[in-house]
């Protein structure tokens, strides 16, 4: 019997196994870079892409919003990088010297982006979670 | 067929089982989904669930599809108000009293509305226009004893709440009220229930949760600021959390690092393990005061006396 979709539920692609719960990302982001040096500046844009990639295979009904909220998380780490950059163009001294308040600044930014985007991506992943388990039983 | 699924739609809206009546409507709404009643008792469920952009949707369509029903501009009065959206929400009120005069939950909802927007004599005035057409509903007799509560008439608000409670003695915002009151008059045993019914009822409710930590107050205020601390913190939208979480992460970060580079070794180190201990207590101290209410509320018996 079909059944009548709500906006907000999910619409699962045909990769929908692979969905995880965002929050799971998001630990991802916080634990793998303490054990793990991902390559080409990993820890900044690996979870953003994963996190991204999770909505659209959950079928989210904020993806895009989602994707533009990592857009702008990337954004804003690439304008923190030229900055540092730039700063020490200027005076490698003071680079040096801002160099560990940078670390600090760009973690912020990184997290704020994740948890910006978990935490859309969260509501319709629990309707999803709620309808699997339904289908199941 | 139709009409008894519809009516255990709304028998699942009454009792709060909002999931299986939008499991219901989804049916019906499969087989006719131009039904305006359908999308606008599934807008209902969506607001008790907080799914207000999913709610505020299916309010459109039914809209659309008939806007000649004054219980879906009550609904959207409703939408309206949890959005702060006061004066729309006072429109759509107007606009279900043009449909029908004696629309009592556009009145109640006016009550409430001018309340929010502290126009006091106004919020009176619906309320006594609800009163001459329903005198003994719980609603209109729970607004009243609010209405005699806010302005600091405890005696006439206890009357009241009372008579709300000898109507339906399951009605969770008459049973918040009298826990309030009881509180007030220091009767710290009947407020402890009222306010564990409600919580029971309604897990979500705030004020609830706020009454609960204040009662903990009474008995001990060391203990009852820590409820208070932790109801205000697991209440807060998501976005608010995060603000504070990425907030604190600075703050105490870029603090400890500049102490550092001054030259204060040891206040840096003490700043740094003041973070850790922040965090800890965010992993920690939230689920285990929804431990230590989930265990008082294990405690909790129905009892007709109160």
């Amino acid at each position: 019997m079909s059944s009548y979709q709500i906006i907000d539920e999910p619409k699962p692609s045909v990769y929908h196994r692979m969905v995880v719960d965002p929050v799971v990302i998001l630990f991802a982001a916080l634990l793998v870079p303490i054990f793990f040096e991902l390559p080409f500046y990993g820890r900044f844009w690996m979870p953003l892409a994963w996190i991204v990639l999770n909505g659209f295979l959950l079928g989210s009904p904020t993806k895009t919003k989602e994707a533009l909220i990592a857009v702008g998380g990337c954004i804003t780490l690439g304008l923190l990088h030229a900055a540092l950059i730039y700063l020490a163009a200027i005076d490698m001294e003071m680079a040096r010297y801002a160099i560990p308040y940078y670390r600090i600044i760009n973690i912020g930014a990184l997290f704020f982006t994740l948890y910006l985007i978990v935490f859309y991506q969260s509501a319709p992943y629990s309707i999803h979670d709620y309808i699997k388990e339904g289908n199941r039983d | 067929m139709n009409e008894y699924k519809l009516e255990m739609a709304r028998r699942h809206y009454t009792q709060g089982s909002y999931e299986a009546s939008i499991r219901v409507l989804k049916e019906l709404l499969a087989d006719d989904p131009n039904s305006p009643t359908y999308h606008g008792i599934l807008a209902l469920n969506l607001i008790a669930q907080h799914r207000i952009y999913a709610a505020e949707y299916e309010l459109k369509i039914a809209l659309n599809q008939d806007p000649s029903l004054a219980f879906l501009y009550t609904t959207s009065a409703r939408v309206c108000l949890l959005k702060n959206k006061h004066n729309i929400a006072l429109e759509q009120c107007d606009e279900a009293l043009a449909l029908e005069v004696d629309n009592i939950e556009a009145l109640l909802l006016k009550n409430t509305i001018y309340k929010h927007l502290n126009q006091h004599e106004k919020a009176l005035s619906c309320l006594n226009h609800a009163a001459r057409l329903e005198p003994n509903s719980c609603d209109t007799l729970t607004a009243y004893g609010e209405h005699y509560y806010d302005i600091g008439n405890r005696k006439l608000a206890l009357e009241y709440a009372t008579q709300a409670l000898k109507s339906d003695p399951q009605d969770t915002d008459a049973n918040l009220l009298m826990g309030n009151i009881q509180l007030s008059l220091n009767n710290i045993k009947e407020a402890e229930y009222h306010a564990k019914f409600t919580i029971l009822r309604n897990p979500d409710s705030q004020a609830a949760l706020a009454l609960f930590a204040n009662i903990k107050m009474h008995k001990n205020i060391v203990f009852g600021l820590w409820w208070r601390f932790n109801s205000m913190i697991s209440n807060l939208s998501h976005l608010k959390g995060t603000m504070i979480l990425i907030g604190a992460y600075l703050f105490f970060n870029l603090l400890a690092r500049a102490v550092r580079d001054l030259g204060y070794l040891q206040i840096s180190t003490a700043i740094s393990y003041s973070w850790l201990a922040f965090v800890i207590y965010t992993w920690v101290g939230i689920p285990y005061y929804q431990r230590k209410l989930a265990k008082e509320l294990e405690k909790f018996s129905f009892n007709s006396d109160f």
